[in-house]
């Protein structure tokens, strides 16, 4: 797996607010067909490397290629045709459209060209894939917290995507429907997506992984497998205190 | 689903369109002639209002902009250049567009307030221009622009005439709102009106398709402007008012916003209400202020989908009532 | 000269005091108040009153104008903000430009279309070196100084006042800390419309009284707030002498037309460019 060829490349990318760097000289890769997971404590910086790379938000510096694409300088739009989904911490979802419309809107506009629109067997194939077992008339804004997730992560599917990012999904889930969202990742992955993971419970991040990065301060602290991750001194000293991380600590229970 | 319903419809529509088409027929009074008239003008400038600001979620009231430069340029097409008021529609809808780019290029960028803003400054700064060149645009008097002809017949004395030319005009704005909401462009809108992150995440160019329906609203406010300088003989400054911005957003929020037909109705309820107090006239602009914000507090989606809630409930009411009935 | 830059000032101060009120607003409740432009003509229309029609002292119809001005801020908040408020700022905004056009056609009735003359608390001219100022010139500038300071202390010495400039930093976390945001906002909105209120009490002498004289200057108090950044105290009163002293400048060196299309063509430059205004904090965060 480690020796595939870097889907993603993000080449020394900062990112200012006013004087503050909240990504700050940023370098990694993303290989072809992992889950490479982002870990670091709350404002270090994920979300924001997420938002630059998918263009929410340019970066000030640096360069990102993707499938040797350069992309820094590209609008949103043109990354997701490229080949990039991703979803987001809140759940987002096009309130007053119902389900169907939701993910058709991935199909329809997801690839470069695309208008014709998913046809329904793909609406209900992916429905059924994220396990969310609802008329497809629904309003969209009627479905719970949990549920709109789970659109969410159609719609970004529907796009078909060779890399897809996810900003903390299991972030206020319980633990069962937790593992019901880890399920479906690896699931996601197994059919040959690469997929890029933001987390906060290092559990989770550990169990899924293929290489795990640790951020802090927008900088890079460490990166590499989950296990060489939790044995890093910098790591442990920083976040997890004296315990273990294989005691099940979470990065939100040391801080 | 959508396709069946609408086919279950055609019928009422067509009966509609042949009841507007008889209008003329039945109303003899000129005077009320004249109020529908208006009504159709107001509807097709609120109708493609709506169809940026309520499907597209761009906040901005340069629709009136376009309607005012609609109508001065065939006002200045007809006094400065002899052009006729046929062309004068033409010229008046193309002239929309190009302010719809002007215009739109740079605000469609930023929304929120910031676009409220931008084209509140256009629509002064346009006002500030009519004011600015008064030798082509007759300063606060305003332009004489000519009426229509039809070989030598004059529509002055034939409210029925303009009103088989007004009333396509705003049938078309009530397509194209409609097949614009059903096609892509409009799945595109809609989703950028709901979230704009998650629809360009999802490969959506949000600028691309705000510009677009920018434009086509334009168009057609351009010409109704056209239209309406003609109709009226004149066009004066009195466009830029800020009581036309009141009016016409109340239009739209008393009829529904991001409704297909709620910016007629309002339209309709407007200019009749209007009439209907114009013994009061110092207190009508009280009396439309006031009934905005009443519809803004107690019927948020407009009179359409407040009289459909209604309608939805009283049914409900009925239906377990027959039940009973014939349980009995 | 010196007289061209004398009155960019005094414009300058009135601008300052029409403008600062709406920067308060965005920074508390992130959204703009379109019936500010009469809440500037209620101010000078209240003073009239209150002086011409019951001949208060000039000190007590100030004080009175205050009152009710307060008045009409809560009534503003109370009647279109309130029932939108985090749910539709769309709504905000045309039920502020319905209230608008309400309240200027209420002026137009109670006191007719025709212009009216508000008298200066001070008449009278006097002389510095080369420069002839109005006496009303220079009790603008006072009280434009007063008026800053006061709220400089409210919003840094009061507890109202640190409330509002907590929840303008973070709502939420306001919330968690006790502090009542619906007293906060109906205050802020209240203040907002105290200055409108002053502004049109120091525009009256200027531009006479009707019952639309604040919708110019409230246009200038838009571009003005954009221009210095939304929410910026520091950035609005920077950005009000900019545009008083090109209104000024333009208006003498090409021509009174070219003064506010030049304003125009600033904003939409603004706006284009640079959103956040000369001295506002970026709007997109991560």
């Amino acid at each position: 797996m480690q020796e595939a060829m870097p889907l993603l490349e993000v080449k020394n990318v900062s990112r200012y607010f006013g004087s503050l760097a909240a990504v700050d000289d940023l370098s990694f890769e993303v290989c072809q067909g992992e889950v490479f997971g982002i870990a670091g404590p709350n404002g270090s910086g994920k979300t924001t490397a997420i938002n630059v790379i998918t263009q929410i938000i340019p970066p000030s510096k640096g360069e990102i290629f993707f499938d040797g694409h350069p992309i820094h300088r590209l609008k949103s739009h043109d990354i997701c045709h490229l080949g990039i989904a991703r979803t987001f911490q809140q759940p987002t979802v096009f309130e007053t459209m119902s389900i169907a419309d939701n993910i058709s809107v991935g199909g329809t506009f997801g690839k470069k060209g695309a208008r014709d629109g998913a046809a329904e067997a793909e609406i209900c194939r992916l429905l059924d894939f994220v396990g969310l077992d609802k008329d497809p008339d629904t309003p969209a804004k009627k479905l719970i917290v949990n549920d709109k997730k789970k659109l969410m992560l159609a719609v970004a599917l529907a796009t078909n995507p060779k890399l897809l990012i996810l900003d903390e999904p299991c972030a206020g889930l319980t633990t069962v429907e937790s593992k019901e969202i880890i399920n479906l990742i690896k699931k996601v992955n197994d059919l040959g997506t690469t997929v890029m993971l933001i987390e906060h419970n290092m559990q989770v991040l550990m169990n899924i992984s293929d290489r795990v990065m640790i951020i802090d301060h927008g900088t890079k602290l460490c990166q590499g497998t989950p296990d060489f991750v939790c044995c890093d001194a910098r790591v442990i000293e920083t976040y997890l205190g004296r315990n273990s991380v294989k005691g099940g600590k979470t990065f939100a229970g040391a801080e | 689903m959508l396709t069946k319903s609408s086919n279950k419809m055609r019928p009422v529509y067509i009966v509609l369109v042949i009841l507007l088409l008889l209008v003329p027929l039945i109303i003899r009074d000129d005077y009320l002639m004249h109020l529908i008239i208006m009504t159709c003008v107001w509807g097709i400038v609120a109708t493609n209002w709506n169809l940026t600001l309520g499907y597209g979620g761009m906040f901005h009231i340069a629709q009136l902009t376009f309607f005012a430069v609609g109508g001065y340029a065939s006002g200045i097409g007809a006094v400065t250049f002899g052009a006729s008021p046929w062309l004068g529609l033409l010229i008046g809808g193309a002239a929309a567009m190009a302010a719809s780019l002007v215009i739109g290029l740079p605000s469609l960028r930023v929304k929120g307030i910031y676009l409220i803003l931008l084209t509140y400054a256009f629509h002064n700064g346009v006002s500030e221009l009519v004011n600015h060149f008064r030798d082509y645009t007759g300063g606060s008097m305003g332009l004489l622009v000519p009426a229509f002809e039809a070989g030598s017949v004059s529509f002055v004395t034939h409210p029925s005439y303009y009103y088989y030319m007004v009333l396509p005009l705003l049938l078309f704005s009530i397509i194209s709102t409609r097949l614009i909401e059903k096609s892509f462009i409009g799945k595109a809108l809609m989703a950028t009106r709901d979230s704009e992150v998650l629809a360009s995440v999802s490969g959506i160019n949000p600028y691309k398709y705000k510009l677009v329906t920018f434009i086509t609203a334009a168009f057609i406010s351009g010409i109704a402007g056209a239209f309406y300088a003609s109709y009226l003989g004149v066009i004066g400054p009195e466009i830029f008012s800020f009581s036309l911005i009141v009016n016409g957003l109340g239009m739209i929020v008393i009829g529904g916003m991001g409704t297909l037909f709620g910016p007629i109705a309002g339209s309709f309820i407007i200019t009749f209400f209007m009439e209907v107090f114009s013994s009061l006239e110092d207190f009508r602009p009280i009396l439309v202020g006031a009934v905005i914000i009443l519809a803004l507090l107690y019927a948020p989606n407009g009179v359409v989908n407040y009289l459909g809630e209604m309608l939805a409930k009283i049914k409900s009411r009925k239906l377990p009532g027959q039940a009973r009935e014939s349980g009995e | 000269m010196e007289s061209l830059l004398f009155r960019g000032i005094i414009l300058g101060s009135i601008y300052t005091l029409a403008s600062i009120g709406l920067s308060l607003q965005w920074g508390v409740l992130r959204n703009l108040n379109f019936s500010h432009g009469a809440a500037i003509t209620f101010g000078a229309y209240i003073m009239w009153s209150a002086f011409n029609l019951a001949h208060f002292p000039y000190p007590l119809a100030f004080v009175l104008m205050i009152i009710f001005a307060f008045i009409l801020g809560i009534a503003i908040e109370w009647l279109t903000v309130r029932p939108f408020f985090g749910k539709n700022d769309t709504n905000i905004f045309i039920g502020t430009v319905a209230l608008s056009s309400i309240l200027g056609q209420v002026y137009f009735l109670i006191f007719g279309g025709r212009q009216k003359f508000l008298e200066p608390m001070f008449d009278g001219v006097i002389k510095l070196g080369s420069l002839r100022a109005t006496i009303h010139e220079i009790f603008t500038l006072v009280i434009t100084f007063i008026t800053l300071i006061i709220i400089w202390l409210v919003l840094n010495k009061t507890r109202i006042g640190l409330s509002i400039r907590a929840v303008s930093q973070d709502q939420v976390g306001a919330v968690l800390n006790g502090i009542n945001t619906r007293k906060v906002y109906s205050t802020t909105l209240g203040v907002a419309t105290i200055l409108a209120g002053i502004a049109g009490v120091l525009l009256g002498p200027i531009y006479y009284v009707s019952p639309h004289m604040g919708e110019a200057p409230m246009v200038k108090a838009f571009i003005i707030v954009i221009l210095g950044g939304l929410g910026s105290l520091p950035g609005t009163i920077l950005a009000a002498f900019i545009v008083a002293f090109v209104e000024v400048f333009v208006g003498i060196s090409i021509g009174v037309t070219w003064a506010p299309l030049s304003l125009f063509i600033i904003m939409v430059i603004i706006l284009v460019f640079k959103p956040e205004g000369l001295l506002g904090v970026s709007s997109r965060k991560a």
